[in-house]
């Protein structure tokens, strides 16, 4: 892409009809963006206004990365991936909007916020007993002999 | 930010009951052609296709949360929330904080509850299932154990064979299919007057578990193959670090013999002795398969091919014999030696035999015939290592050797030990060499460095001779004499742990698993180490003559078994071996 190219800027209109101006460059990161080469207006109905303003900061800050040809090191330890600050604070918001976002960024194939985003869930759940995680993610509604039977499901992991 | 039309939140998690039963990874969910609203306001009409929104619970939900519900509809209530509908967004914000100032903490306590809910989400039940696999691929294979204990839905989606694949960790796959081990010299136990094996299941417990033991392939293995191996791996790593010894054996030969050399080859362990013949063992069925009769002395080295066709032994009466696993049956006799065979080392069929008589010799075991005799020692060779190209030699010289196997020529002479050599490693791909010496120390070689300059490490800190050794990176294992095993950085040149415990001479090495380590020492115990922390994880099993000439000359494992090979020189101590079983099966 040229330099020409990079500085024009883009129309993305969201499912309740909001208008964002950004530059291609920007949202080039969207692989779903990017294959729109002659659209100046792109409707995004898939998308809220409030969720794509989020998704627009985020590509925002990540303009200038370095495309991540390094695949995780497959060793014993690959499971513990750095979150870089800022995206830690990107991230802290409401599960509801967190998984907005997981969608959006697999609908628009930006590959960095979903790699991102999908490892927050991830920490979330690490560490934590069965029942520490239903009540993260407010699981519940089971009876006493569902829980049972899950839990003997499981039981060579207890010994 | 609250919308005008719709106060009834619907969080949109499903929960098991609103699931049908998942046969495949493509799941389909329930789609009721409506809308769902979230709590920033705004509605998706993706998520529609996606999620199902579960109308009764939200019913069940304001039910629960909103008793008055269920009275006569107050004119006073209906006429507050006509006249809320009516306000815009930013008013009825204004209205809430207003309405919360004017409520009781009971009050706001109920509500917390009721708006929490819109806050979380289940994402694994509610994302498309690639969305919740790249999720769960971050997790550890003991995350994803207590994943799956949530719920139906993370239970399904956790045990999806590609993500355990992903872990990473190799060596789960490699175990064998399980074993038996309940017949024969298993139908006993190794307990008995004068032997102890610490945490051995109690003889009571016994016929449940080794009837447990033939379901070899369970639930888990039929839904979800890779998890049931990791299990499998996972529990047999317990085994030998804590849980209750399942299974044990003695094999009796050799009586009032030492056992001078065990191999273990697949389900076969061979024992060679000095009362001249060697055994050939059927693991799993803990029995005896041949006795192996010919030589007119004791046999002091033994090889199984890595084929598992031929088992070859030196002896005190100079010969070397070539033997098949087949049927017991003598190959070939190898005649050159004018010395007791005292080590030997293979690759392939080619065999290289190290000699009292100060030379090595170079053999194909399939013919029989007789390659090359290596000279150049000046006393007997007393350990040999093979790549199938490059010969490394130890001798009572003091020297290392390094030859080229199909020339006979001695390429490199390494030099530094000033007493006997007794044990030797060689890793081919780096050109590495460590010898263990009677002068205490152990030197890293480097035989590709300039002639002189080889020595690229001088391990000290034993006191005696090192008698097993074994590397893996750069770090080294070693055993010795002087009753401690120490753990080695040999790019450091440092030694990392050294393990007390045992109160004699270590006879025995073996280093299994990622960090487990079993030594036999001649106070009559075995015990297992955790290198990586340079602690004991457990004695494994103890003589009661030990100090009194009860000693454990041999040890060997594979994965999921270890044999030692015990005995004593003064009769204290009947010859026989012990097996333990740490095997499982696929859960």
């Amino acid at each position: 892409m040229s330099d020409a190219d990079s500085q024009k800027q883009i129309k993305l209109i969201s499912s309740d009809d909001k208008t964002f101006t950004v530059s291609r460059k920007v949202i080039s990161q969207s692989k779903t963006i990017s294959g729109f080469t002659s659209e100046d207006t792109i409707p995004l109905p898939k998308v809220t206004s409030a969720i794509l303003e989020k998704i627009i900061t985020w590509c925002e800050h990540h303009a200038d990365d370095e495309p991540k040809k390094v695949e995780k090191i497959e060793k014993g330890n690959k499971k513990t991936v750095e979150i870089s600050e800022w995206d830690a604070e990107f991230m802290k918001v409401d599960q509801g909007t967190l998984f907005e976002i997981i969608l959006a960024a697999n609908y628009l194939d930006i590959r960095g916020l979903l790699e991102v985003t999908t490892q927050n869930v991830a920490n979330m759940m690490k560490g934590k007993t069965p029942s520490q995680v239903r009540t993260l993610f407010k699981i519940d509604n089971f009876s006493e002999e569902e829980l049972e039977a899950m839990k003997k499901g499981n039981a060579w992991c207890e010994d | 930010m609250w919308p005008r039309n719709d106060v009834h939140m619907d969080d949109g998690s499903m929960t098991p009951e609103d699931q049908e039963p998942v046969t495949d990874n493509d799941m389909e969910y329930n789609d009721n052609g409506e809308e769902s609203s979230y709590s920033n306001g705004s509605s998706s009409s993706y998520n529609a296709d996606k999620l199902s929104s579960s109308r009764p619970l939200q019913h069940k939900l304001d039910l629960s949360a909103s008793p008055s519900r269920n009275n006569d509809l107050n004119p006073r209530v209906e006429h507050l929330i006509a006249l809320f509908k009516d306000l815009s967004s930013a008013e009825q914000m204004d209205a809430f904080t207003r309405l919360l100032q004017e409520s009781n903490m009971t009050n706001i306590r109920q509500l917390r509850a009721i708006i929490e809910p819109h806050f979380q989400r289940d994402f694994l039940s509610c994302l498309p299932v690639e969305l919740g696999m790249k999720i769960l691929h971050n997790l550890t294979g003991y995350d994803l154990l207590k994943v799956a204990q949530v719920s139906k839905n993370w239970k399904l989606i956790s045990e999806i064979d590609k993500i355990w694949k992903s872990l990473g960790v190799e060596e789960f796959k490699h175990h064998p299919d399980p074993t038996d081990r309940v017949t024969g010299a298993w139908q006993g136990t190794a307990i008995a007057a004068g032997v102890t094996i610490p945490d051995h299941i109690q003889p009571c417990d016994l016929n449940v578990h080794r009837f447990l033991k033939l379901q070899k392939f369970g639930d888990i293995f039929e839904r979800a193959a890779d998890k049931s191996r990791y299990l499998r791996a996972d529990k047999i790593e317990k085994n030998w670090n804590a849980n209750p010894i399942m299974g044990s054996a003695v094999l009796r030969g050799h009586e009032d013999h030492v056992i001078t050399c065990m191999q273990i080859h697949d389900d076969v362990l061979v024992t060679g002795s000095d009362d001249n013949t060697l055994k050939v063992w059927c693991i799993d069925k803990g029995e005896v398969m041949y006795t192996l009769v010919g030589h007119t002395g004791g046999v002091w080295t033994s090889q199984i091919s890595q084929c598992g066709r031929y088992i070859v032994s030196g002896s005190t009466d100079r010969t070397v014999k070539v033997w098949s696993t087949v049927d017991g049956s003598l190959l070939h006799t190898l005649q050159g030696h004018t010395s007791t065979v005292r080590c030997m080392a293979m690759a392939g069929s080619i065999l290289v035999t190290g000699s009292r008589d100060t030379t090595l010799r170079v053999w194909d075991v399939e013919s029989g015939r007789h390659l090359a005799t290596l000279h150049g020692h000046h006393a007997a060779v007393r350990c040999v290592q093979f790549d199938g190209t490059t010969v490394v030699s130890g001798g009572y010289d003091f020297t290392v050797k390094i030859w080229n196997a199909h020339t006979g020529r001695c390429i490199r002479t390494l030099t530094g030990h000033n007493n006997r050599v007794y044990s030797l490693l060689f890793e081919s791909e780096r050109s590495i060499v460590c010898s263990g010496s009677l002068d205490t120390s152990i030197r890293v070689w480097d035989f590709t460095r300039p002639e002189g300059q080889e020595c690229v490490a001088l391990l000290q800190g034993h006191t005696s001779l090192t008698s097993g050794m074994q590397l893996r990176g750069n770090i080294l294992v070693s055993c010795n004499a002087d009753s401690h095993v120490r753990v080695w950085d040999i790019h450091e040149g440092t030694c990392v742990h050294m393990l007390s415990g045992h109160r004699s001479a270590i006879t025995s090495l073996q280093w299994f698993g990622r960090n487990m380590v079993a030594t036999s020492s001649d106070d009559g115990t075995v015990k297992l180490w955790d290198i990586e922390r340079g602690a004991l994880i457990r004695d494994l099993v103890t003589l009661d003559s030990g100090g009194n000439g009860g000693c454990i000359w041999r040890l060997c494992s594979t994965s999921t078994m270890l044999a030692c090979a015990v005995g004593s020189r003064n009769n204290t101590e009947e010859t026989k071996v012990i097996l333990l079983d740490f095997d499982a099966v696929y859960p």
